[in-house]
C-alpha cells in the first residue's frame, strides 16, 4: 500500500491508551473526594496539575466570538 | 414532602473556565463549585446537544493553537457528559422556537438555544458572560429564565 500522509501515525495507539488511563484516573479521583477519602486541597491539587492548564485569553477569545455572534460590533456601532 | 431539585444550565465556556488557570479566581471557582456539586448530584445540569460541539470545539481550537491540554481534560469532559440530560433536536427543542427567541431576545442563535432549554426545564442559565447578562438585565425581556453570572456560583 501506498504511503500517504493520512496515514495513522503510530502514537495514536498511545493516545487512546492514555485517554483510557485518564477516564479511569478522573473517576477516580471524582469517586475519592465525593466519598471524603481525599481532602478537598488534594482534590485540587491534583485538578491543577492533571486536568487544568493554561488558556493565555481563551476565553476572552470565546466570549468575543459570542459578541460577534449577537452583531455587538463594538468599533461599529461607535461609528454609526 | 420531597425536597425541591436544582436546576442548572450551564453552556461551554462556564464548563471549559473550571480548568483554566489564568482565569479571574472567582470565575474559575464559581465553575469548579458547579462541577462538583453536578458530581455530587447536588445540583441537576441540563445542557443542549450542542454542548458537546462547543466544548470539544474549544478544545481543539486550544490544542491547535498550542494550549497544553491533557488527556484529563478530555476525560473530564466525558465523565460530566454521562452526568448531564442532554436535551437534543427535534426532541426537546426545536430550531424555529430558538431562531424566533433569537430575533425576540435580541441575542445569538447560541445564546437563545441555552436560554429556551432554561426556560423549558425552569432552571437558572449560569454564564461567565457579564455582557450577556447586563444586556438581559437592562432589557427585562418578560419571558426570560432566571440567569446568573457564574463567579457569584456558591
Amino acid at each position: 500500500m501506498a504511503k500517504s500522509k493520512g496515514k495513522p501515525q503510530p502514537n495514536d495507539k498511545a493516545l487512546l491508551a492514555k485517554l483510557e488511563d485518564a477516564k479511569n484516573e478522573v473517576a477516580q479521583m471524582f469517586e475519592a473526594f465525593r466519598k471524603g477519602t481525599i481532602s478537598e486541597d488534594e482534590f485540587k491539587q491534583w485538578w491543577q496539575t492533571r486536568v487544568a492548564f493554561k488558556g493565555r485569553g481563551f476565553l476572552r477569545n470565546m466570549l468575543k466570538q459570542r459578541e460577534l455572534a449577537r452583531g455587538w460590533d463594538t468599533k461599529r456601532s461607535k461609528s454609526s | 414532602m420531597g425536597h425541591q431539585e436544582v436546576k442548572v444550565v450551564l453552556n461551554a465556556l462556564v464548563f471549559l473556565a473550571a480548568m483554566l488557570l489564568d482565569e479571574p479566581k472567582e470565575v474559575s471557582d464559581g465553575a469548579m463549585q458547579m462541577l462538583l456539586d453536578i458530581d455530587s448530584g447536588k445540583v441537576i445540569a441540563h445542557v443542549p446537544d450542542r454542548f458537546e460541539d462547543e466544548v470539544l470545539g474549544g478544545l481543539v481550537e486550544a490544542i491547535s493553537k498550542g494550549r497544553p491540554v491533557s488527556a484529563a481534560v478530555f476525560a473530564t469532559f466525558l465523565h460530566f457528559w454521562g452526568k448531564f440530560r442532554i436535551h437534543s433536536r427535534s426532541v426537546d427543542w426545536h430550531a424555529e422556537e430558538v431562531f424566533q427567541a433569537a430575533l425576540r431576545w435580541r441575542v445569538s442563535y447560541y445564546d437563545a438555544l441555552y436560554l429556551v432549554v432554561a426556560q423549558k426545564v425552569g432552571a437558572t442559565y449560569w454564564t461567565a458572560d457579564r455582557k450577556l447578562l447586563r444586556f438581559l438585565r437592562h432589557h427585562r425581556f418578560p419571558d426570560l429564565p432566571a440567569s446568573a453570572w457564574i463567579g457569584d456560583y456558591r
